[in-house]
């Protein structure tokens, strides 16, 4: 007696696996049969990693994000399992699809089979629910912005929406009770679901057999083992393959900046929801939330229907078309609306900006988290470095009028110098040369207070007057001046050129606080391009330091106004560095340089 | 008739062998990654590495008196690092230029040794285990002598300053076995 039969006496294993094994197959094997099997393996993967994830994972507001991070990058192994977990979700999405559009196509809903259909609509709505909720886990901003999209139109729903936005939220804003709800119901409900739902579907599959299409040769009988199982088994195979050359391609999946409530992002679903998102763009207004949820709930209905309106004994194509035409509309819809939406993403200049920078702001993200995140989390560490701080304290404060590398508002649109390469002597050989360029005087209220210095004046009585600078005076004021910015601070450089300014500037501009014309607007030269004279004119462009009471007159309309009400002395300081730094660490401008 | 029969069988055969290994390369490719990423801490017995953290000045400590200081450093967790954290403690007797270091944390079950109430040693307030001035074991449930703790005297001139590293060790064992 082998082991095999110990066991069997007491488990009747082998009668199961027989059930299993040679179930019959009427009509023989087929292709078109594989999608149920494949969809199974990928479950499977995805519950096997899924697992091995929860091992790292931390649901929290303060430490989802550094668990994917250390998933990433500290897990031996770890990005491959989140990648395979990410891309196998897609690919059970794309072949749950298939699946739907064989059984439909096969007349495979048909009596008696309804029920086997309806458990099939329902595991199709759970996995969508797995994606949904899976989205939000790592608490990156994509994840949690589309989230709150999709929560938000849950909400606009009459009557019951607020209620069940208040319920999957765990209350009435996101946070980290959002996280655990989310949490639970993609490890534990959805999958205690998954697998009743499944059970069901596949206990009355069994019972039913598989639907042969019209003309298939039924004297011809194979049984489930070998001849479906390896065909099953091949394209899972294949399917698996593709997941794992996806996420070996973006080497695991991936993962945006943490999660920040305050920065606004222009969040997009996964691809599958695109569609529905792109419904919920093309009718913006009070009919949003009644589109996004009525065409899906049609749509439900429909498929739910699709039995009981399709009663005929046949499963022939032809006579069915009728009944399936919303099917095929729709999954044009869904193939239209989807490629609509990427195009017009792809299209839209300001939206890939706007992505560029978040982009920046994941990868800073990321560079920072090598060092260990705080425990109160990415936030906060991400508030600390003073990098990160500082464009971001630029573009809340700076960016609507100032440009400086790649932040600040369109040429058209901006209303004060570019700050590229200010501080340089190339910006003061370009300054004087022509204040009233576009980046640098040009658009501020400042135009034509300052002459050049090396074209006559159009005006010809003041023409007479005037005298140009040498290319050598220029070049020794551009080095002095440049040099007045320097940290350390040598207060002896150029002491000839020093000369040279209080002899030539100081008829319009403070020099060490002496002027010739008390009521001129020029700015204080010394130290100008400082640290110490970025900082004071932040606070306040009127105190003498840099620019003249004059300066904040009414009268000047769009001067730059004084911050020093808005931001404490830590963000003054912190931003008056990040501009200095970045001011003179991007290259220059070349239309400023060349003019 | 027995041909085709023959055929067929072997066409099964193959089929089989092709869907015995289909299904093992699937379960393969989805069990691997997971498992290897689990197993990881079974796999890796790395020891966490151990930094020198400054505990005192010299000038704080005088020849022959036991000082308790405090070992404050960075902690980190996983992906979280917090700072300035209470690690625990050590004792430290000065010898001249020399600097030894005692755990604080008792060798029989973690407490924290305490001077003696003669001042001659040291002494665990919870099981009154008792030792010598230098660390030896005098009398109690104690399996071992207090745990000696690398130390340092780093910088010159007045600004000399003991650095520890903070080992901690196994309770309860004559042997001295360190926590990883």
């Amino acid at each position: 007696m082998t082991v095999g039969d110990w066991l069997d006496r007491r488990t009747g294993f082998r009668r199961l696996r027989d059930a299993i094994l040679d179930e019959p197959i009427p009509g023989g094997a087929r292709l078109a049969y594989v999608f149920g099997g494949v969809l199974v393996a990928a479950l499977a993967l995805e519950a096997i990693t899924g697992v091995a994830l929860m091992t790292v994972y931390a649901p929290s507001a303060t430490t989802a994000w550094g668990s994917v991070v250390h998933l990433e990058r500290a897990v031996p192994g770890g990005w491959l399992v989140r990648g395979l977990h990410h891309f196998g979700a897609q690919a059970m999405v794309v072949t749950l699809a298939l699946h739907l559009a064989q059984v439909a196509l096969y007349g495979a809903y048909k009596s008696p089979r309804e029920v086997t259909w309806w458990l099939g609509v329902a595991l199709l709505f759970a996995t969508l629910g797995f994606a949904l909720t899976g989205a939000l886990l790592p608490w990156d901003a994509n994840g949690y912005w589309a989230t709150r999209v999709a929560t938000n139109l849950v909400g606009a729903v009459p009557l019951v929406g607020p209620p069940t936005q208040r319920l999957l939220q765990g209350g009435s804003s996101f946070g980290t009770l959002t996280l655990t709800r989310f949490y639970t119901l993609h490890v534990a409900v959805l999958p205690a679901l998954v697998a009743t739902l499944l059970a069901a579907h596949v206990a009355l599959f069994r019972r039913h057999g598989v639907t042969p299409p019209p003309g298939a040769d039924l004297r011809r009988h194979d049984r489930y083992a070998p001849a479906q199982l390896a065909r099953d088994a091949l394209c899972a195979l294949a399917v698996v393959a593709v997941v794992f050359a996806l996420a070996l391609r973006a080497h695991g999946a991936p993962l945006d900046a943490p999660a920040d409530p305050a920065t606004l992002y222009p969040a997009r679903p996964a691809w599958y929801f695109r569609a529905l998102f792109e419904l919920v763009e093309r009718f913006d207004g009070p009919l949003a939330p009644l589109v996004a949820t009525l065409l899906p709930a049609l749509a439900t209905l429909y498929l739910l229907a699709l039995p009981l309106l399709d009663r005929a004994p046949t499963r022939a194509l032809r006579p069915r078309l009728p009944l399936l035409a919303p099917l095929g509309a729709g999954a044009l819809a869904i193939g239209v609306l989807t490629a609509a939406s990427i195009v017009a993403d792809r299209r839209d200049a300001q939206l890939q900006k706007t992505l560029a920078l978040a982009s920046n702001r994941a990868e800073a993200a990321l560079a920072l988290a090598a060092h260990g995140i705080p425990l109160d989390g990415p936030l906060a560490m991400l508030r600390r470095d003073p990098e990160t701080r500082g464009a971001a304290l630029f573009e809340r404060h700076c960016a609507n009028c100032h440009r400086l590398g790649n932040l600040g508002p369109n040429p058209e649109r901006q209303k004060a110098p570019d700050l590229t390469g200010w501080g340089t002597r190339e910006f003061v050989l370009a300054m004087l040369d022509d204040p009233d360029a576009d980046g640098r005087f040009g658009k501020t209220p400042y135009r034509g207070a300052m002459p050049s210095f090396v074209r006559p004046p159009s005006d010809p009585v003041r023409a007479k007057a005037w005298k140009p600078l040498s290319d050598d005076e220029r070049d020794a004021i551009a080095t002095f001046l440049a040099a007045e910015g320097d940290e350390p601070y040598d207060p002896s450089h150029h002491a000839a050129a020093a000369k040279l300014v209080a002899a030539r500037c100081t008829s319009c501009h403070l020099f060490r606080g002496r002027t010739d014309d008390d009521d001129a607007l020029g700015p204080e030269l010394s130290g100008w391009g400082s640290v110490a004279w970025i900082r004071a004119q932040i606070a306040n462009p009127g105190t003498k330091a840099t620019y003249r009471e004059a300066a904040l007159a009414d009268g000047r309309e769009g001067h730059m106004p004084r911050f020093d009400d808005e931001l404490d002395k830590r963000d003054l300081d912190l931003l008056a560095r990040w501009v200095f730094r970045h001011a003179r660490g991007s290259r220059l401008d070349d239309s400023i340089a060349g003019r | 008739m027995a041909n085709d029969r023959g055929a067929r069988s072997s066409r099964r055969e193959a089929l089989g062998r092709v869907a015995f290994a289909a299904s093992g390369a699937l379960a393969v490719a989805a069990v691997v990654p997971a498992a290897r990423m689990v197993a990881t801490p079974a796999l890796d017995a790395k020891r966490s590495a151990q930094v020198w953290i400054r505990v005192a000045r010299l000038d704080e400590l005088s020849d022959g008196v036991p000082k308790r200081v405090r070992v404050v450093g960075d902690v980190a967790d996983a992906w979280t690092v917090s700072s300035e954290e209470a690690l625990g403690a050590v004792w430290l007797l000065r010898d001249g230029d020399e600097v030894r270091a005692l755990a604080a944390a008792c060798p029989h079950l973690g407490c924290s040794i305490d001077r003696a109430a003669d001042g001659a040693g040291f002494a665990c307030p919870c099981h009154g285990s008792s030792f010598d001035r230098d660390g030896t074991r005098r009398s109690g449930p104690s399996p071992r002598d207090m745990d000696r703790l690398p130390a340092r005297v780093v910088g010159s001139g007045g600004e000399r300053v003991v650095e520890v590293r903070l080992v901690r060790f196994r309770t309860g064992l004559a042997r001295r076995e360190a926590l990883g």
